[in-house]
């Protein structure tokens, strides 16, 4: 017993000292079992110039070509060149946006760009002549967010590569997500990253070819899978984090320190430092919590945390626990704001404020916003480009059910005594409020929905019908849905028809055919369809039956009454005012208290009723659970056959009395 | 002791004026029933025959609300509209009845059974206290304009060139209690000037304007000293009632309750008035006589 000990002891102090002597020790790792093909990893050697705000890089990308095609291009995104100048797409499509300070005061500190100054294939010659800027989704010339080398040798199938670069950057002030403000750095998007190659069969592919968009301002991932060793060189009073894990930090003679981050199986990686972070750290379910907050924001230290940990606890009871060993949390100051409210791998943006008062929700909104999209976009890596609906539409549906279920479904958002609104409601209502709820479907790519960018259609819209999905095949059906699909399509880069079959899939096994062959009617509405959901109840009318029926029924030739009738027929017409076609309930509710509920499929555009009753109907309901969510107008799914205005006035005597008190109030100074 | 004794007085003559006070009440009622009413016939027509608005019963819906203004967007720019021309009618009136409760206060001790002078006192100052009303209302705007021009040189360059936004807040929170200290400070003379017009009965009211300067500044100590007890009294009281008011609504004891002790609230506003007019009555009898 005593020698197997001490061999133990004798191995682990060998593989302990071997560890130590390498970059990244054993701990380090991140999987024993790869999560991903890992296609594209990438070590990054950067330094940060605080004075000028540049950035100088050493960059080497390990590329796999896991495809049978032979591969004579490779396209790079440069996207901090949307910032270079008023030619970009970026800026183009963000005319009107604010986001872009008047040119007549802009000096070169606003402006950012990346230049790769040399690549080369191993230790090849350099190849930055070979490369070309390119413009795959408008033809736009003065754009330069995407790069194409052209290869000297291709790439055969199945073969590896290593690509090495040396490139220099200038940090834009911030204007959206990316930049500097003050000395506050957020580096999103920030190196040159390697499209995606899609071979035949793979999403929308017919033939193999690279995807790699440029840089919108509505849209920006998708990327394969890899790892990221980034060594970040910075000044010494400056607190980074990033994606990834912190593997050491080495302190330098002048001045600055270089951290060091590791990260698996992950699509992107981004950074932030500013000598004015507070850290704040805490462990959740295994998972390090760093959180890196404005020392003055410490009020919502808590609010950012424990809404983190609850949504952890939601998502990793109905999709899977968060496998990554670290999330950061990063707010950024109030004047570098618009960096906030993004998603990176293993790492979140969410906006902060002085005094941010408890009523308002923006730090739990935000926190768990942008954790369900390490689920929906980081782990289910679709396009955003191409299908933003499923990583910002799936992320809004899934964040609030989460707000809703910590918070309540009437206050998660807003939570004043008067006022107050749950974040499933917010989604709606800005669906429903759309000034053109027609106005495209849902599966356009992001920058070609008509006059800029309705987000609803992309957040708002799907929420709401992923919630109507929800309603109409209940809630443990949508969670197996999710389930099914987050499961197979995990570290992976699905399409709509991969989330439609899922759908199918499962409510066939939970529901056989009781909403038809399969759901793909669901979606030829909602995500194929511009139109929109409005059930009504159209009349109800009651007809007294004047009599029994009575007279000579057979040959007896006596009069009988024959089966008197009840004392009413009642009619009830329902209406469908839009093209969407949903099954829906009606409740029907007699005067005496005894209620019917009824299905209707929901079709024809107008459907009928007709009770023969001793009572008159109170009310009539569609949909009295409100499972069809997205119907556009609550006010004409029920109708009374009797007005009530009671809790109208209980409401608004409430408000009178505010008014008085107002009124009252005024008048002491007057 | 000058305070508590002008103190004293004012809740006195507040509680002899019974009459007033629920005229006064009456009167809030109707104008806010001026809002409501329209308010309620309009939503009873638009919403009586739907079951939705059994959503109203546990308070505010979102929902409801907002499909409510998609549907009939014209709503909130009638409220606000009504609200708003209600709100000024309600201001002029109390300028009209100004005349008349000092009027009546100020001849408390000889004429107390009688409301006909209190009208007769409406009628006959409200010009005079309309154009009062109307000079206070430029110093009060000059005084907030002031203030917020020292506000913003000191927050100069925002964040460009603060590095705390807490220093912001501070400035903010210091100008904001600063500016309250001295629109508190215009009110009282205000109101001073207003017993000034009332005592003295002079057609020009600059004298009077300028006299209630002079009185306050005279006796700052006792004029600000009962204006700010009373008006801290006053906030105490509030935050009691919202304190109440907030345990009400999350016991979820029915909004009759919840009415009624906000119209309990509504009658001590318009008792704070009154004290306040009673109380300054006093403090100018007292400094004449001094």
């Amino acid at each position: 017993m005593d020698n197997a000990i001490r061999i133990f002891w004798f191995v682990l102090f060998w593989v302990n000292l071997f560890s130590v002597g390498s970059s990244l020790s054993a701990q380090d790792v991140w999987f024993e079992v790869p999560l991903s093909e890992r296609i594209a990893s990438y070590d990054i050697s950067v330094k940060l110039d605080t004075e000028l705000h540049r950035l100088t890089a050493t960059q080497t990308i390990y590329w796999q070509n896991t495809s049978d095609d032979t591969i004579r291009t490779i396209p790079f995104h440069l996207y901090l060149n949307a910032f270079k100048n008023t030619g970009s797409t970026f800026y183009q499509e963000s005319y009107g946006s604010g986001r872009f300070p008047d040119l007549k005061n802009t000096t070169e500190a606003d402006w950012g760009w990346i230049n790769i100054d040399k690549i080369k294939i191993e230790d090849g010659e350099d190849l930055s002549g070979q490369l070309r800027y390119i413009h795959p989704d408008d033809d736009n010339d003065k754009d330069q967010t995407v790069v194409e080398l052209v290869l000297p040798q291709p790439i055969l199938p199945r073969a590896k590569t290593i690509l090495k670069l040396n490139w220099t950057a200038k940090i834009p002030k911030i204007k959206i997500r990316t930049g500097y403000s003050k000395d506050f750095y957020l580096q999103a998007q920030w190196f040159p990253k390697i499209g995606v190659y899609e071979p035949a069969g793979m999403r929308f592919a017919e033939v193999g070819q690279w995807n790699c968009h440029q840089y919108h301002p509505t849209t920006e991932y998708y990327a394969n899978f890899g790892n990221y060793k980034v060594s970040i060189n910075a000044p010494a009073n400056f607190i980074v984090g990033a994606s990834g894990t912190r593997t050491r930090v080495d302190t330098q003679s002048d001045g600055t320190a270089t951290h060091h981050f590791y990260g698996e199986d992950i699509i992107d990686f981004t950074w932030t430092t500013s000598p004015n972070f507070e850290v704040v750290k805490d462990t959740h379910s295994g998972v390090q919590l760093e959180l890196l907050i404005n020392s003055e924001y410490s009020c919502c230290t808590d609010r950012y945390l424990e809404s983190a940990k609850h949504a952890m606890d939601y998502l990793g009871a109905r999709l899977m626990p968060y496998p990554f060993p670290k999330l950061t949390i990063v707010v950024p100051p109030l004047h570098g704001i618009n960096a906030g409210a993004m998603e990176y791998p293993t790492l979140v943006t969410a906006p902060g404020m002085y005094g941010f008062p408890d009523w308002l929700r923006s730090p739990e909104y935000f926190v768990i916003h942008e954790y369900v999209h390490q689920y929906f976009m980081m782990m289910v890596a679709t396009n955003e480009f191409e299908e933003a609906w499923m990583d910002e539409g799936f992320t809004s549906y899934w964040k609030s059910r989460i707000l809703d279920d910590a918070y309540g479904i009437k206050n998660s958002v807003i939570d004043l005594r008067w006022v107050r609104m749950g974040a499933m409601e917010f989604f709606r209502s800005r669906y429903v409020g759309m000034d053109n709820i027609h106005l495209a479907e849902s599966t356009r790519a992001g920058w070609e929905y008509p006059n800029g960018s309705p987000r609803a259609l992309f957040y708002s819209k799907p929420a709401t019908w992923l919630k109507t999905l929800e309603g109409i095949v209940g809630v443990a059906t949508m969670d197996k849905i999710m389930k099914t699909y987050f499961d197979r399509w995990k570290f992976r880069h699905p399409c709509r028809y991969d989330f439609i079959d899922a759908v199918n899939e499962v409510v066939a096994e939970n529901h056989g055919d009781e909403f038809g062959e399969n759901m793909n009617w669901f979606f030829h509405f909602v995500l194929y369809g511009t139109g929109a959901c409005d059930y009504a109840v159209g009349s109800i009318q009651h007809y007294e039956n004047a009599t029994a029926s009575a007279g000579i029924w057979d040959d007896s030739l006596r009069v009988k009454k024959e089966n008197p009738l009840k004392k009413y027929q009642a009619k009830v017409v329902l209406q469908r005012l839009e093209e969407i076609q949903l099954p829906v309930e009606i409740l029907v509710h007699f005067e005496d208290d005894t209620e019917v509920l009824e299905q209707w499929d929901g079709k024809a555009r107008t459907h009928g009723l007709t009770y023969e009753t001793d009572v008159r109907i109170a009310y009539v309901e569609i949909d009295p659970s409100q499972k069809i969510y997205m119907d556009l107008n609550i006010l004409n799914n029920s109708k009374r056959t009797v007005p009530d205005t009671r809790s109208i006035w209980a409401y608004v005597s409430s408000w009178a009395m505010r008014i008085q008190q107002v009124f009252q109030g005024v008048s002491f100074f007057i | 002791m000058k305070i508590i004794n002008a103190l004293k007085y004012g809740f006195r003559l507040a509680s002899l004026n019974l009459k007033l006070w629920s005229l006064l009440y009456l009167i809030n009622l109707l104008f806010a029933g001026l809002v409501v009413v329209p308010l309620l016939y309009y939503l009873g027509g638009k919403l009586a025959m739907t079951k939705a608005t059994d959503r109203l019963i546990g308070g505010f819906d979102f929902t409801l609300f907002n499909d409510f203004l998609n549907q009939y967007p014209e709503f909130l720019r009638l409220l606000s509209t009504q609200t708003m021309v209600v709100g000024i009618l309600f201001i002029l009136l109390y300028v009209f009845l100004t005349g008349g409760i000092l009027t009546r206060l100020k001849n408390m001790e000889t004429d107390l059974h009688r409301l006909g002078n209190f009208w007769t006192g409406c009628g006959k100052y409200f010009w005079r206290l309309l154009r009062l009303s109307f000079y206070f209302m430029l110093i009060h705007l000059s005084v907030a304009g002031l203030f917020f021009a020292i506000f913003s040189w000191s927050v100069a360059g925002g964040l460009d060139y603060f590095t705390s936004e807490a220093a912001i807040f501070f400035r903010a929170k210091v100008c904001f209690f600063l500016y309250g200290f001295f629109a508190l400070f215009f009110f009282m003379v205000h109101d001073y000037a207003k017993v000034l017009v009332i005592t003295n009965n002079r057609r020009l009211i600059f004298r009077d304007f300028w006299g209630a300067f002079r009185f306050v500044i005279k006796n700052i100590g006792t004029t600000f000293g009962v204006y700010l007890l009373l008006f801290g009294l006053f906030v105490l009281v509030s935050f009691f009632y919202g304190l109440l008011d907030g345990f009400i609504h999350q016991m979820g004891i029915p909004s009759l309750v919840l009415f009624l002790t906000g119209q309990v609230f509504v009658l001590a506003q318009i008792g704070f008035k009154l004290v306040n007019f009673g109380s300054m009555v006093k403090v100018m009898k007292n400094g004449v006589n001094e």
